[in-house]
């Protein structure tokens, strides 16, 4: 083979396959592509199904790198409360997560507690704005009220948190029982906030009008975040403590410790949440606990999860039961009900007497009745005084009625936001990012493995206490589980597009990938190989 | 099993298990292959000897037949020794690839395992695909037994390698590939000694990095396909040397044709593959009732062993061919390329017979119909005679 040798005047002189030993570098082959493929992100289903837009995916590949305490500030930029999302959030993230169609949900709550336990005497990884002398009253020191505060510190306002209680944390503290979210680990969070230059006013009760006018008068916007509250008891009007209970006073009892016992026998009524939670609660005050419900199980507005586990603590769910009549009998409430009949399918339910269960009826004895029957707006209690969005921001549950910890904190941070646009000017809003794509996803690339699930604490057979139930994932299970991770829409950096690329035109560098454009053909190659919907295809010119 | 003198040993093995066995005992480095009946056991066995370390080699499973032979590609062009197996469909889907390999001059060795072409779908052989392969550049040969296959994988490397020209070994679906017959395998040592590890001239070098067969403008190009067809002819010559090399080491030789019969027979009958094994015995009986009959194997395609099929034909008054492929729109594909190379050599009458398509069985009474109808018939008219057409 003659080197460098180019032209030839004979065929003996020829190698015997053309050979080309100089630079190809000459034949600038970007020139014959019309299309170009450009990285762009996009929003992945966690991250959309979480009220706080926290950049889960980013958050997970940093676990998989063991890059912990990197993964852990990461979540703080979006959530104040890290430790509370990570025990008790309702976890909505992991509902669209992409993965449930191969295998089974990536356990971002799980990995969330990881992180949150591991660092959960660390302080916020950010200083606050200098103090820009501007004041701002939070009412109500829950979740809203809190997220709202922090967001404010956090860009140089003084945010003092006007607290009715003793303690801050709101329904966290009074509504969530300990078995969900220890009092310890919501008090590692408030300490956090505090620490970082929240002041909480506790045992401050804001009621009604005057105080409002009071405060406008004293700080320059008023945030007010005081939740829900219970209606009124419809059942047993004249009744009260110890005897029926609204649900959240039942909660709060239990949960401060005033309410030590359900009777032999405690019955409540309702569908969500609240009513799950204190038949759980009555099963650990040592009650048996029943509840009733219109609804059938389908219906019910509590999560299949929480229902799952009041079952399998002997918590007894009467669906489509009516109740007709109760009555106060030598200190037991006897209940009586009927059942109705489900509809028949595309036709409407039954209505009138027609809509019983002929022969249906029984009656049920109870010790305590508990009606969480959904909680109500608390804005009434300030007239008409609430949200004349100027100096005035309302949030959380109090605006939308009861929602979730997570929707709560992200309500709390948008009315924050509200009142420093209203001092500052409009705030940039988040950038747009287009939705994760599920054809633009590889599934080669992924082989199925189960998820982790966290470890439930060991009890006796029978026993149920206050304490939480299930213990936080090993530092091995927390890596192995962000390895399922798809990384929807955001880059990790797995180098398939680069490995791919028939023309070696695509380089790593600090910033990310780039593309030589000089000899990119536009072949979509890498975008067809990228694993998740990152690179995306675009005309020339375009 | 039974170990003789050499060292030697024999098994009862299929077809497709002999290729496998030649492949691992020719110490092939790279195996990228793609699933199809009837080929599928040939590398199901290899694959074993990959995973469990009996081959000190990497077995690629692939996506398609054109990506297994693209692989094969750049694995031969990085040095190693390259098998790939397959059939029908797979190969006709390889076809690009195949141009490429014998371009690049690649000795790669591949196994097709005859299969009928569909439409209509067929699993059972004829020769229709490797035939269609007639002019990608590559080696063929014709086997007849499970020794000849396992003997002719050793050859195939040893010939591939000194012309840089790929080969395919061809063999009959399931009368070859799932039939089981005795293979006397030969010494790991004797076959190192045979088939010394392939030694490229050129080949990928990131220490001298260069393309490799980039865009050749008509000034050149010209040149590179007169090289194949060069390396095609001294391939003629290396196939006997090798076969002759084979036959003093190992006691078997093949040649690229085989007579068998009658010296100067009033008919020359030309198969290839299994129907050569039933001809035999047709022939052997024939001619102990007194008839003058010849067989003519012929083992090797391409090159086209033009005057081996010269001398053969010479000796004969006529000249029956058995295709077992059709060349649609003309006839039997051998007899047309026995007819061409007769032309302006030798002037006997050949007669062309079209039998066994899609696995029909080619039994000795087809292979006395056709030598009856030879005997009987003088025209020499061009056109192919279907054999157990149902009528």
């Amino acid at each position: 083979m003659g080197k460098k040798k180019i032209s030839f005047d004979k065929i003996s002189e020829m190698p015997e396959v053309a050979i080309a030993e100089g630079s190809m570098m000459v034949n600038k082959t970007g020139s014959w592509r019309y299309l170009r493929p450009i990285y762009r992100e996009k929003l992945a289903p966690c991250r959309k199904g979480c009220p706080l837009g926290t950049d889960i995916p980013r958050v997970i590949s940093l676990i998989n790198q063991k890059e912990f305490e990197q993964a852990w500030e990461l979540v703080v930029e979006t959530n104040p409360m890290p430790a509370v999302s990570g025990h008790a959030c309702y976890h909505s993230c992991e509902n669209s997560c992409t993965r449930i169609a191969l295998d089974d949900r990536v356990g971002v709550q799980a990995l969330e507690r990881f992180l949150a336990d591991r660092f959960s005497d660390r302080d916020f990884p950010y200083q606050p704005d200098p103090k820009n002398g501007k004041k701002i009253a939070v009412v109500g020191a829950g979740p809203a009220g809190l997220a709202a505060a922090w967001i404010l510190v956090r860009r140089g306002y003084q945010a003092e948190v006007f607290e009715k209680g003793r303690e801050a944390g709101g329904m966290l503290r009074n509504s969530i029982p300990g078995y969900k979210l220890s009092r310890e680990t919501l008090d590692r969070d408030l300490a956090r906030l505090e620490s970082f230059g929240i002041m909480l006013r506790l045992n401050s009760e804001i009621d009604g009008k005057d105080d409002l006018a009071r405060l406008k008068g004293e700080y320059d916007a008023v945030i007010v975040a005081t939740g829900t509250i219970p209606p009124e008891p419809e059942l047993l009007p004249g009744e009260s403590p110890p005897l029926v209970y609204k649900g959240l006073e039942f909660l709060e009892g239990v949960n401060a410790g005033s309410i030590e016992t359900a009777g032999p026998e405690a019955v409540v009524i309702g569908t969500g949440n609240t009513a799950v939670d204190s038949a759980r609660a009555s099963r650990r005050l040592g009650a048996s606990a029943r509840v009733i419900t219109l609804c059938g199980r389908q219906e019910m507005a509590a999560t299949n999860e929480e229902i799952r586990a009041a079952e399998g603590e002997g918590v007894e769910f009467l669906y489509q039961a009516e109740i007709i009549s109760a009555r106060v009998d030598s200190g037991k409430i006897l209940i009586e009900m009927k059942g109705i009949k489900t509809a028949e399918e595309g036709e409407d339910p039954p209505v009138g007497e027609d809509r019983f269960i002929p022969g249906s009826e029984f009656t049920i004895a109870a010790d305590t009745l508990v009606e969480a029957r959904g909680e109500v707006s608390s804005l009434t209690l300030l007239g008409d005084e609430t949200a004349d969005g100027k100096t005035v921001f309302t949030s959380g549950d109090a605006v939308t009625g009861p929602s979730s910890i997570s929707h709560s904190m992200k309500s709390g941070i948008s009315a924050a936001i509200s009142a420093i646009s209203s001092f500052e000017g409009a705030q940039p809003e988040d950038r747009e990012m287009a939705a994760f794509n599920l054809m633009g996803m590889n599934r080669d690339c992924f082989a199925k493995a189960a998820g982790v699930e966290l470890p439930v604490r060991e009890l006796p057979e029978g026993f149920l206490d206050f304490s939480e139930l299930t213990e936080t994932i090993s530092e091995e299970e927390a890596v192995y589980e962000s390895s399922r991770c798809i990384s929807c829409g955001v880059c990790n950096f797995c180098d398939s597009c680069m490995t791919f690329c028939p023309d070696f035109c695509i380089h790593r560098t600090e910033e990310g990938y780039q593309v030589d454009l000089d000899y990119c053909k536009g072949c979509g190659i890498c975008s067809q190989e990228c694993p998740r919907d990152v690179i995306d295809l675009i005309q020339e010119g375009s | 099993m039974n170990i003789s003198a050499d060292g030697s040993e024999t098994i009862v093995t299929t077809g497709n298990h002999a290729v496998s066995y030649a492949v691992k005992m020719a110490r092939a480095q790279v195996i990228a292959a793609y699933p199809i009946t009837p080929q599928t056991q040939v590398v199901e066995l290899l694959s074993k000897f990959c995973e469990d370390g009996t081959m000190d080699a990497r077995f690629i499973k692939v996506e398609s037949e054109h990506t297994s032979m693209a692989s094969l590609i750049g694995a031969s062009s990085a040095g190693a020794r390259a098998f790939t197996a397959t059939s029908s469909q797979g190969l006709a889907l390889m076809h690009e690839m195949l141009h490429w390999a014998a371009g690049a001059r690649n000795p790669i060795v591949m196994a097709n395992i005859n299969r009928a072409l569909g439409a209509p779908w067929s699993i059972w052989t004829d020769q229709n695909d490797s035939l269609s392969q007639r002019d990608t550049g590559w080696i063929q040969y014709y086997c007849e037994s499970n020794q000849e296959v396992f003997d002719t994988v050793i050859q195939a490397y040893r010939v591939a390698e000194t012309v840089l020209v790929p080969v395919m070994l061809v063999m009959d679906a399931f009368v070859l590939s799932h039939t089981a017959e005795p293979v006397a395998i030969p010494s790991q040592e004797t076959i190192d000694g045979f088939l010394p590890p392939f030694k490229p001239q050129i080949k990928l070098d990131t220490n001298a990095p260069a393309a490799y067969h980039g865009l050749a403008t008509p000034d050149y190009y010209m040149e590179f396909r007169k090289k194949l067809q060069d390396a095609q002819d001294r391939a003629k010559d290396v196939i006997t040397r090798v076969d002759d090399e084979f036959g003093e080491t190992f006691g078997r030789k093949y040649g690229q044709v085989e007579m068998y019969g009658d010296e100067n027979p009033e008919i020359l009958l030309v198969t290839s593959g299994t129907v050569t094994g039933t001809s035999r015995d047709v022939i052997d009986r024939l001619n102990a009732e007194g008839k003058r009959l010849a067989l003519l194997k012929m083992r090797v395609f391409r090159p086209f062993p033009s005057t081996q099929v010269r001398e053969a034909c010479a000796k004969a008054r006529k000249v029956a061919v058995l295709d077992r492929n059709i060349g649609f729109g003309v006839g039997g594909i051998f007899a047309q390329e026995i007819r061409a190379a007769l032309y302006g050599h030798v002037d006997v009458p050949i007669q062309s017979y079209i039998a066994g398509l899609g696995g029909r069985d080619i039994t000795a009474s087809t292979i006395e119909e056709v030598l009856a109808q030879a005997e009987a018939r003088d025209e020499n008219n061009g056109e192919s005679i279907w054999v157990g057409v149902k009528e």
